[in-house]
């Protein structure tokens, strides 16, 4: 059941960010909700779940917009596991753990993002990286992270009811 | 200890999930020809969903904009009433040059000249989704295979080129635009057919170019369209010039072109495919 509805928040993600969230975009930066999900449900659920989720997110946003496969499935992937690895050290109901972790996972995501796509031969403007993607998008996701943290807080905590029955 | 060796293998299964996802990013990162199963099962399924909600988001998203533009679309409105008269003039003046062009036409197949105009067949289709992410300026679109669209196809809209089809599925197609960063098209200066560069895309979604001769003249304001050279035909409009630098460095004339298509709001477009492939 579990997994069930964490697989439908992550397709109804995907078909938001690919439609409506483009109406939110700053600076014509996109928030990347998926990233902020995989972080939210990682610090939840552990690094094997998290590593899962992360992979499944990343490979669905690869397939139907990518132009590399695998290129999101693998950072997201590392990203839930690393996040799943310190997630038990946490203190969950500080809002500032998944501002400062959202803040780290976008420098990381983009960082691994810019190897990859560097060493795959696409040009890179360094300049336009890090004024878009370093200074505009780790804020923008960072303060996302906040409000999307709090409603999967909600969430596991109606279902971690569930689940006793 | 058992714990201890779950632990160990979860980070080795990563590490391996690793290894296979760089093997298959390398395999990937060129255009394919053909889409595997897997991947075109997964977007038959999602992408009709992503037209509805993309239709219902941008009504609704439209309705609001045009609430707080109505001053805009007013003023709007008497510039286009203007055009349109000026347009209608041209119209008729076209009209007699056409008519001159369909005998010469005529004339031509008489003399037996050989046709090397390929003909191009046009489907409407809609944006159904933009790409989630900043690097790639990817969008898809609602019509695949079963319309019968190829690799080879050309996406514009009503007022100029958009960009190129890259990968293709059951009943949606990945288009890659003229502004993602690594897309590059050659263009000529409307007024002047001699004078041709390359534009390319960037990260900043910028169109930035250069001039093949670096002597050509090019001023602030010139038309931009397609040269012929490569899958897009000649004669496409592109945009407009917005800036010409030269700097002492750099041997070539850059510029600096905006789209005359606006590409954050797209709904409709045209997707062109050659009716005869050259191999």
């Amino acid at each position: 059941m579990k997994s069930f509805i964490i697989g439908i928040i992550i397709v109804i993600n995907l078909i938001l960010q690919s439609t409506l969230f483009q109406y939110f975009k700053i600076f014509d930066v996109l928030p990347s909700t998926g990233l902020i999900l995989v972080i939210s449900f990682a610090i939840y659920s552990g690094k094997n779940k998290g590593a899962v989720i992360g992979f499944f997110v990343g490979i669905l946003q690869d397939i139907i917009f990518g132009r590399i496969i695998g290129l999101n499935a693998l950072v997201f992937m590392l990203t839930g596991y690393i996040v799943g690895l310190i997630n038990r050290k946490l203190f969950k109901d500080n809002l500032l753990i998944p501002f400062a972790l959202t803040a780290l996972a976008t420098i990381f995501y983009e960082g691994v993002n810019m190897l990859f796509i560097y060493l795959l031969g696409y040009r890179i403007e360094l300049f336009n990286i890090l004024k878009k993607m370093l200074i505009v998008e780790v804020l923008y996701n960072s303060i996302f992270s906040v409000f999307i943290y709090i409603y999967v807080t909600k969430l596991f905590e109606t279902k971690l009811m569930k689940r006793r029955y | 200890m058992g714990k201890r060796g779950a632990k160990d293998h979860s980070g080795v299964i990563v590490a391996i999930v690793v290894i296979v996802l760089i093997v298959i990013m390398g395999y990937t990162a060129g255009q394919r020809e053909e889409l595997t199963v897997v991947e075109k099962w997964l977007g038959n399924i999602i992408s009709p969903v992503q037209q509805v909600v993309n239709t219902g988001v941008t009504t609704i998203g439209d309705g609001f904009l045009s609430v707080f533009n109505v001053n805009k679309i007013k003023r709007e409105n008497t510039a286009l009433k203007k055009e349109v008269e000026e347009l209608q003039k041209e119209v008729i003046e076209y009209r007699l040059n056409r008519d001159e062009l369909d005998e010469l036409r005529a004339l031509r197949f008489a003399l037996n000249y050989v046709d090397d105009e390929m003909e191009y067949k046009s489907i409407t289709a809609s944006v159904i989704g933009k790409a989630p992410g900043n690097w790639f300026n990817v969008f898809t679109i609602n019509v695949g295979e079963s319309q019968g669209i190829t690799n080879n196809s050309f996406v514009v809209a009503s007022n100029g080129l958009v960009g190129r089809v890259y990968e293709i599925g059951g009943n949606w197609a990945k288009v890659v635009s003229i502004i993602d960063n690594n897309s590059s098209v050659s263009f000529q200066i409307l007024r002047d057919a001699e004078s041709q560069g390359i534009l390319s895309g960037s990260i900043s979604n910028e169109l930035t170019g250069y001039m093949f001769d670096p002597l050509a003249e090019v001023v602030v304001g010139d038309k931009l369209i397609t040269s012929g050279l490569g899958i897009f035909p000649k004669g496409v409009p592109i945009g407009e010039v917005v800036d010409v630098s030269k700097s002492s460095d750099q041997l070539l004339k850059t510029i600096t072109v905006e789209p005359s298509v606006n590409f954050k709001s797209m709904g409709k477009v045209f997707v062109m495919t050659p009716s005869v492939i050259y191999e």
